[in-house]
C-alpha cells in the first residue's frame, strides 16, 4: 500500500484520473488535481461494477466537458471518491476526496471524509490536516472533532486531543466514544482518578462497550486501587472484547456513505459485522437484504440460513440453506473433482434436519458431508448422535471412535461415547472412562461440565454427577440458563432417590433462573404433591 | 464443538544511559546512520542470499481460490545441525493445495520439499568473513514434503545435537538429528504427531527436569475441503480471516526423558497441564519468565483474538499452566481491543531486567510493545515507545529483538506482507497482492526519562525497499562477525539473507550457553538460561537463551551482547534453566569473540 500512496507531491496538472484519454483541462482557474489509481472490476459483483461503472462515466463526462465548472467536479469526485471508500478502496477514494476538496475548498464534508480515510491508513499527519480543514468551516461538528481527538491522541498530543474530545462531547452528549477519548487522554497524562471517572461514564451510558472494562482495571490499578482492578479484568474477561471504547457515534456522512452499497456481498459483510457485534436481528435484517439483492448468491442464502437457524427458526434456515445448495454454494469449492461439494453445507443441512426430526435426511447429509471431507469430525459426531438416538449403538460408537482417535480429549464425544457404551452391556468402561474425565480434567466449558453430570447421573455414579452439578452451580460465569439446568437435573435426582422436599428448592432455582422453564415448573407441582403426599 | 452453524465471516485478518555525543563520534556506519538522513550512511543490512548460495523460492501453490493456507506460511530456522560453529539455513516449503495453479503456464517446482542449506563459512585474506551456502538437504535424509508452515529447534533427546520440529498444514514432524549430518523422521516412535494445522512451536524445559518439552501451537479448523468463500464489500473475492474458523487448542507434549540419544518419547499432557482451558486462532509463541519465578512461561499470540499468557506453575513434577493474560495486562491493547497478533518476540528493551513483549499486528492495527514491570504485569506502550503509528499501514509477521548496532539497547525488525488483497497491487495485475515493505526500529535508550524506537527503515538497506510477502524472520550470527544477522521467508518468494554491516563495528562479546543435565547426556544448548552480563560501568544486560519467537521460525540459540562504548565485562550472571544460579569473572572473557559458558563451571 505504502509504495503506490499518491502524496500530496504527486500532483498531477491533469485530470488522469486513470482514464487515458482524459481531456487535458480547459484554461480555467481550477487547481491541480491528483491522479486516481487504477481500480480493477472485473471481479466484482454485476451490480457494483455497474455502480462504480456508471458513476466513473459521469466523471469522465464532466471532464470531457471544454470548461467543467469546479463545483460540480467537486461534487463528482467526492461521490465517485464515497463508492470507492464503501467498497473498501481507500487509495482511489483519497485520491478522489484530495481533488474534492482542491475544487470545493468550502465544503466539510470531503476533507472529513478524507481525515477519515487517512486515519485509517496510519497517515495521521495528513490526517490531522484534513481534520483541521473540516473544522475550519464546521468548528463544532461532533464526528469531525471526535476523529481529529483519536488523530492527535494517536500522535502523543494528548492535550490537543482532549480539547477535541471535549468539543465533540459538547456537540453531542451521548457520543460515549468522545468520553472514552477523555478517558485515554487522561490516562495518557497519567491522571488515573479521571480515566477510571471517564471510563466508568462510558460504560454507564453505553454497557455494550465492554472492552471498556479492560483500560478501566489498568487505571484503578495505576491508581493502587487493585482490588477493584481485579473485579474489572474479571469482567473484561468473561465479557469478551467486543464492543470497544471507540465504538462510532452517530455519523451520518459515514452512515450515508455506508448506504451507498450494493450487490450482496456488503450486505452480507455488514450482518457479519453486526453478528461479532452480537446482534442477532440486525444479522438476518442484514443478509435479508443480500437476498433481496441478490437472490441467486448462495453465501447470502447460507448466511441467512446460519443466522435463522440461530435464532430458532429451523423451517427457515432449511429453506435458506437448501436453496444454497441448489445454487451451488460449489463456488467455494476447489477445482479438484474429489472434494466437489460443500462439507460444511452439507453438515449444516444435517444438523438443521436432525433438529427438525428428519433424520433420514439429516443422515443423508452427514454421510454426504463425511465423504467428502472423511476428517470432518463435528459431522463424525453428529452422525453418532444421530445413531445414538435411533439406538444404533454400534454405527454411533464407529463415528465416536474415529472422532477419539482424532482428538482424544474431546469432552463431548468422550461422554456420547460412555452414553453409548452403557447401552451395549459396557456400563463399566463407560463409567471408568466417564470418572477419569471427571477426574483428570473436569471439563471448564459449563454445558460440557453439565453433560459430563448427566451422563454419570444417567450411567450410575449419582454422587459424582451431584458433585458436578454443585461446582456449575456455585460457578458465577456460568450462564443462568446452565444454571437453572443444572438445579433441575439435582432437583430430579433428589426425586429419584426419595427425596421430594430436596428437590423442590432445586427446581423453584431451576425456575427462576430460566424464566418459561416448563419442566421445572411441572417437577415442583409433583414435588410439592409427593411431599403433601408423604406428610 | 461447532455451535453455530459453518457460516464465513469476513472479518476482514536501568542501567546507566548511553552517551549520545560519544556514540556519534564513532566513526563507523552506526555512527553514520545515527547522525540521520542526508549523511552517507552505509546501509545496515545488504542482502546476500542469492549470491551465498542461499537459493531458495517458496512455493505456495496458489490457485486463484485463495486458499487459507496459501498465504499463512513460511518459517525458517538458522541453526547449527552439524555441531561445526556457524549457523546453517532450513528453509520451510510450500506445495500444492488442489485446484489448478494460479499461472497456468507455470509448473510446480519439481522435488517440492523443505531444504537443508549447509554454511560453509570462511574467513577472507583481510579478515571479514562470508557465508557460503551448499543445499544439502537429499543428503541429509531430510525428507520432509508436507505443506509447510514453520520450523521448530532443539536438543530433545540430549545427545548434543539439534533436532527439529516441522509444523504443517497437514502432519507435523519431528526430525531427529543423527549425528552424521542425517535425521530420521521419529514423529510416530515420540508420540510428535498431530495433523491441527500448527504454524509456530518451541521447545523448552518446562519442568525443569532437563529433557526438552515441546509446545505446539496450532492455528484453526480449516481444510480444503471446508474452504469458505470470502469476499470483499464488492463481491471480490478474498482471503477469509481467522474467525471465519474455529480455533483449534495448541498442544504441550512433555518429553518422557527415557532414554538419550533417539528412544526419547513424549506424552501429551494438554489437558492434565490445564491447556485445553482456552484457545485461539495462534500464530506466534515465545518462551520467557514473565514473573521472574524461575519457571519458563509461555506467551501466545492469537489471530484476533485475546492473547494467553501461560504462566507455569508446575509442582511435584506435574505440568500445570494457567492464563494469566487478561489479569497481567497483555491479552488485549491498552483499549482493550484483541488484535490480530502474528509475530511476538519477548526482550528486555528498557534494561530494567525483565522481560517485556512485541508483537506484530494487522493493517489498521498498531504492532504492540507491552513494557513488563519486573512482577509480571504489563502495560501497552506501543504509543509511548513510537513505535505505534508507523507500524499502522503494515502487517506484521516475523519479528525479533536485535541489537543491531551493538549499543546495548535491543532494536527491532518487522517483516510484514498483508493478508487482504491490496486493491492498487490487484489492478497493477499482481498475482500475489500482498506485498509490503520490511521495518526496523533502533532504540534511542533510556535518554529522555522514557525508552522510544524509532523507525531507521530508510537506513536499513536495499531490501528493505522491496515489497515483498514476509512471513517468517529467524536471527542470528550467520557470519559470526559479532552482529546479528536475519533470514527473512517471503511466501511465494525468495528467501532473503540480510547480512549486517554495522554491529561489528561497536565492541562486543558473544555466549553459547551449554550444559549436560544428565550424567550420560551430552552437553546441549541451554534454552531458557537467563543471562545477565554486567559491564564494566556495572550497567547489566540481561538476554535469554531461546530458540523460539519470532514467527514460526527458529532462531540461533547463541547470545550476542553489544557494549556500546565499554570495552569490558566486570561478570555474567547466568540462572540457569533448573535454578541454578552461576557467575562468570569477566576477566577471563574477552570482548569481541564467542565463549562457552558451560554449567558448572562457574562460580555458584
Amino acid at each position: 500500500m505504502r509504495a503506490l500512496w499518491l502524496t500530496p507531491m504527486a500532483l498531477l496538472l491533469a485530470f488522469a484520473c486513470s482514464a487515458p484519454d482524459a481531456e487535458q483541462p480547459s484554461a480555467t482557474a481550477l487547481p491541480a488535481l491528483i491522479a486516481v489509481p487504477e481500480v480493477r472490476l472485473d471481479a466484482m459483483e454485476p451490480a457494483v461494477r455497474r455502480q462504480l461503472g456508471e458513476e466513473r462515466a459521469r466523471l469522465d463526462a464532466l471532464l470531457s466537458k471544454a470548461e467543467p465548472v469546479a463545483a460540480d467536479l467537486s461534487l463528482v469526485f467526492g461521490d465517485l471518491g464515497r463508492y470507492y471508500q464503501v467498497y473498501d478502496l481507500p487509495a482511489a477514494a483519497i485520491a478522489c476526496y484530495r481533488n474534492a476538496h482542491a475544487l470545493q475548498p468550502e465544503t466539510s464534508g470531503w476533507p472529513y471524509l478524507l481525515g477519515y480515510l487517512l486515519y485509517l491508513e496510519g497517515d495521521l499527519g495528513e490526517a490531522a490536516a484534513a481534520f483541521d480543514a473540516a473544522l475550519r468551516l464546521e468548528p463544532t461538528d461532533a464526528p469531525a472533532n471526535l476523529w481529529a481527538g483519536r488523530t492527535a491522541l494517536a500522535r502523543g498530543r494528548s492535550a490537543a486531543a482532549g480539547a477535541f474530545f471535549s468539543q465533540a462531547l459538547a456537540a453531542a452528549p451521548s457520543c460515549s466514544a468522545a468520553r472514552f477519548g477523555l478517558g485515554e487522554t487522561a490516562r495518557e497524562r497519567g491522571d488515573h482518578e479521571a480515566a477510571i471517572e471517564h471510563y466508568r461514564s462510558v460504560l454507564a451510558q453505553y454497557p455494550e462497550a465492554s472492552s471498556t472494562h479492560y483500560p478501566l482495571a489498568q487505571a484503578l490499578r495505576k491508581a493502587g486501587r487493585a482490588e477493584e482492578a481485579e473485579r474489572q479484568f474479571r469482567l473484561a474477561s468473561e465479557n469478551g472484547t467486543g464492543a470497544g471504547g471507540w465504538a462510532p457515534c452517530a455519523d451520518p456522512r459515514i452512515a450515508e456513505v455506508s448506504s451507498l452499497a450494493v450487490g450482496s456481498a456488503a450486505a452480507v459483510l455488514r450482518g457479519s459485522e453486526a453478528s461479532l457485534g452480537g446482534s442477532l436481528e440486525d444479522e438476518i435484517a442484514a443478509y435479508r437484504r443480500a437476498v433481496e439483492q441478490r437472490g441467486d448468491d448462495p453465501v447470502a442464502r447460507r448466511a441467512l440460513g446460519s443466522a435463522l437457524f440461530e435464532a430458532g427458526d429451523a423451517e427457515g434456515a432449511l429453506e435458506q440453506l437448501e436453496k444454497a445448495l441448489e445454487l451451488g454454494d460449489d463456488a467455494s469449492q476447489t477445482g479438484d473433482p474429489s472434494a466437489r461439494g460443500d462439507p460444511s453445507l452439507h453438515y449444516d443441512l444435517g444438523l438443521v434436519l436432525s433438529k427438525v426430526g428428519d433424520l433420514a435426511r439429516a443422515e443423508q447429509h452427514l454421510l454426504r458431508a463425511v465423504e467428502l471431507h472423511p476428517e470432518y469430525l463435528d459431522a463424525h459426531l453428529l452422525l453418532g448422535t444421530l445413531y445414538q438416538r435411533h439406538r444404533l449403538f454400534e454405527p454411533a460408537l464407529e463415528h465416536y471412535d474415529l472422532v477419539l482417535a482424532r482428538d482424544p480429549d474431546l469432552t463431548s464425544a468422550r461422554v456420547q461415547r460412555a452414553l453409548a457404551l452403557a447401552e451395549v452391556d459396557r456400563r463399566a468402561e463407560a463409567l471408568a472412562d466417564l470418572r477419569r474425565l471427571a477426574g483428570e480434567a473436569s471439563p471448564s466449558d459449563p454445558q460440557q461440565k453439565l453433560n459430563l453430570a448427566t451422563a454419570l447421573a444417567m450411567i450410575g455414579d449419582v454422587d459424582l454427577a451431584q458433585g458436578l452439578l454443585r461446582q456449575l452451580i456455585a460457578e458465577e460465569g456460568a450462564p443462568a440458563r446452565l444454571r437453572g439446568r443444572a438445579h433441575f437435573n439435582l432437583g430430579m435426582l433428589a426425586m429419584k432417590l426419595g427425596s421430594p422436599g430436596e428437590a423442590i428448592p432445586h427446581f423453584r432455582a431451576a425456575g427462576e433462573l430460566v424464566p418459561g422453564f416448563e419442566q421445572a415448573r411441572k417437577a415442583l407441582e409433583e414435588a410439592r404433591r409427593r411431599v403433601t403426599s408423604i406428610s | 464443538m461447532k455451535v453455530r452453524l459453518a457460516i464465513a465471516l469476513l472479518v476482514a485478518c536501568g542501567c546507566g544511559s548511553e552517551d549520545p555525543a560519544a556514540r556519534s563520534s564513532l566513526a563507523t556506519p552506526a555512527a553514520a546512520m545515527e547522525r540521520g538522513p542526508g549523511h552517507d550512511a552505509p546501509a545496515i543490512f545488504s542482502e546476500v542470499a542469492a549470491a551465498s548460495g542461499l537459493d531458495f523460492e517458496h512455493f505456495n501453490g496458489m490457485s486463484g481460490k485463495l486458499y487459507f493456507a496459501e498465504m499463512t506460511g513460511p518459517g525458517v530456522a538458522l541453526f547449527d545441525y552439524d555441531n561445526d560453529g556457524d549457523l546453517d539455513v532450513y528453509a520451510v516449503q510450500g506445495g500444492l493445495l488442489g485446484g489448478d495453479l494460479l499461472d497456468e503456464e507455470r509448473e510446480a517446482p519439481p522435488d517440492l520439499r523443505d531444504r537443508l542449506f549447509r554454511n560453509d563459512l570462511s574467513v577472507l585474506p583481510d579478515g571479514s568473513r562470508r557465508a557460503s551456502f551448499t543445499d544439502v538437504t537429499a543428503a541429509s535424509g531430510l525428507d520432509a514434503r508436507g505443506y509447510g508452515m514453520g520450523v521448530a529447534t532443539g536438543d530433545y533427546d540430549n545427545d548434543g545435537w539439534v533436532d527439529l520440529y516441522v509444523t504443517n498444514f497437514g502432519a507435523n514432524q519431528l526430525w531427529r538429528n543423527r549425528r552424521d549430518g542425517t535425521f530420521e523422521d521419529v514423529t510416530r516412535e515420540t508420540g510428535t504427531g498431530s495433523r491441527d494445522w500448527s504454524v509456530p512451536a518451541v521447545f523448552f524445559d518446562l519442568d525443569r527436569d532437563g529433557w526438552l518439552d515441546l509446545f505446539v501451537a496450532n492455528y484453526v479448523d480449516y481444510s480444503i475441503a471446508t474452504h469458505k468463500p470470502c469476499r470483499q464489500p464488492s463481491g471480490a473475492p478474498e482471503y477469509c480471516g481467522p474467525l471465519s474458523y474455529e480455533p483449534v487448542a495448541d498442544r504441550l507434549f512433555r518429553n518422557r526423558g527415557d532414554g538419550v540419544g533417539g528412544r526419547v518419547t513424549f506424552e501429551d499432557v494438554t489437558a492434565a497441564a490445564g491447556l485445553r482451558s482456552a484457545k485461539g486462532g495462534a500464530l506466534g509463541v515465545t518462551v520467557a519468565d514473565f514473573d521472574r519465578d524461575g519457571w519458563l512461561d509461555l506467551y501466545v499470540a492469537n489471530d484476533g483474538v485475546p492473547n494467553l499468557m501461560w504462566m507455569n506453575r508446575t509442582a511435584a513434577g506435574a505440568p500445570f499452566f494457567s492464563d494469566s493474560a487478561f489479569v497481567a495486562g497483555n491479552a488485549v491493547n491498552g483499549t482493550g481491543q484483541a488484535e490480530a497478533s502474528m509475530g511476538v518476540s519477548a526482550g528486555d528493551y528498557d534494561r530494567d531486567g525483565d522481560e517485556d513483549l512485541f508483537m506484530t499486528h494487522l493493517t489498521r492495527e498498531t504492532n504492540t510493545l507491552y513494557r513488563n514491570d519486573g512482577a509480571g504485569q504489563f502495560d501497552d506502550v506501543s504509543k509511548r515507545s513510537g513505535i505505534g503509528p508507523s507500524s499502522w499501514e503494515s502487517t506484521g509477521f516475523g519479528t525479533g529483538w536485535l541489537d543491531f548496532d551493538n549499543d546495548g539497547w535491543l532494536d527491532l525488525l518487522a517483516v510484514n506482507g498483508a493478508v487482504k488483497t491490496i486493491p492498487e497491487q490487484v489492478a497493477g495485475g499482481d498475482p500475489h497482492p500482498l506485498r509490503q515493505p520490511n521495518q526496523l526500529y533502533r532504540n534511542l535508550g533510556d535518554e529522555n526519562g522514557g525508552v522510544r524506537l524509532e523507525e531507521v527503515t530508510a537506513h536499513a538497506g536495499p531490501a528493505f525497499g522491496l515489497e515483498e510477502v514476509s512471513r517468517g524472520a529467524a536471527f542470528g550470527d550467520v557470519d559470526n562477525d559479532g552482529d546479528v544477522d536475519v533470514v527473512v521467508a517471503n511466501n511465494a518468494g525468495p528467501l532473503r539473507l540480510l547480512i549486517n554491516e554495522v554491529g561489528q563495528d561497536r565492541p562486543w562479546i558473544g555466549f553459547r550457553l551449554t550444559g549436560r543435565l544428565l550424567p550420560d547426556s551430552e552437553p546441549r544448548d541451554m534454552l531458557g538460561a537467563w543471562v545477565g552480563a554486567v559491564r564494566g560501568d556495572g550497567a547489566e544486560i540481561w538476554r535469554r537463551v531461546g530458540t523460539g519467537g519470532s514467527y514460526a521460525s527458529a532462531s540461533d540459540p547463541r547470545i550476542l551482547v553489544g557494549l556500546g562504548k565499554q570495552r569490558e565485562i566486570d561478570r555474567v550472571i547466568v540462572h540457569w534453566p533448573d535454578g541454578a544460579v552461576e557467575t562468570f569473572a569477566g576477566s577471563r572473557l574477552a570482548v569481541g569473540r564467542y565463549h562457552t559458558l558451560r554449567r558448572g563451571e562457574g562460580v555458584g
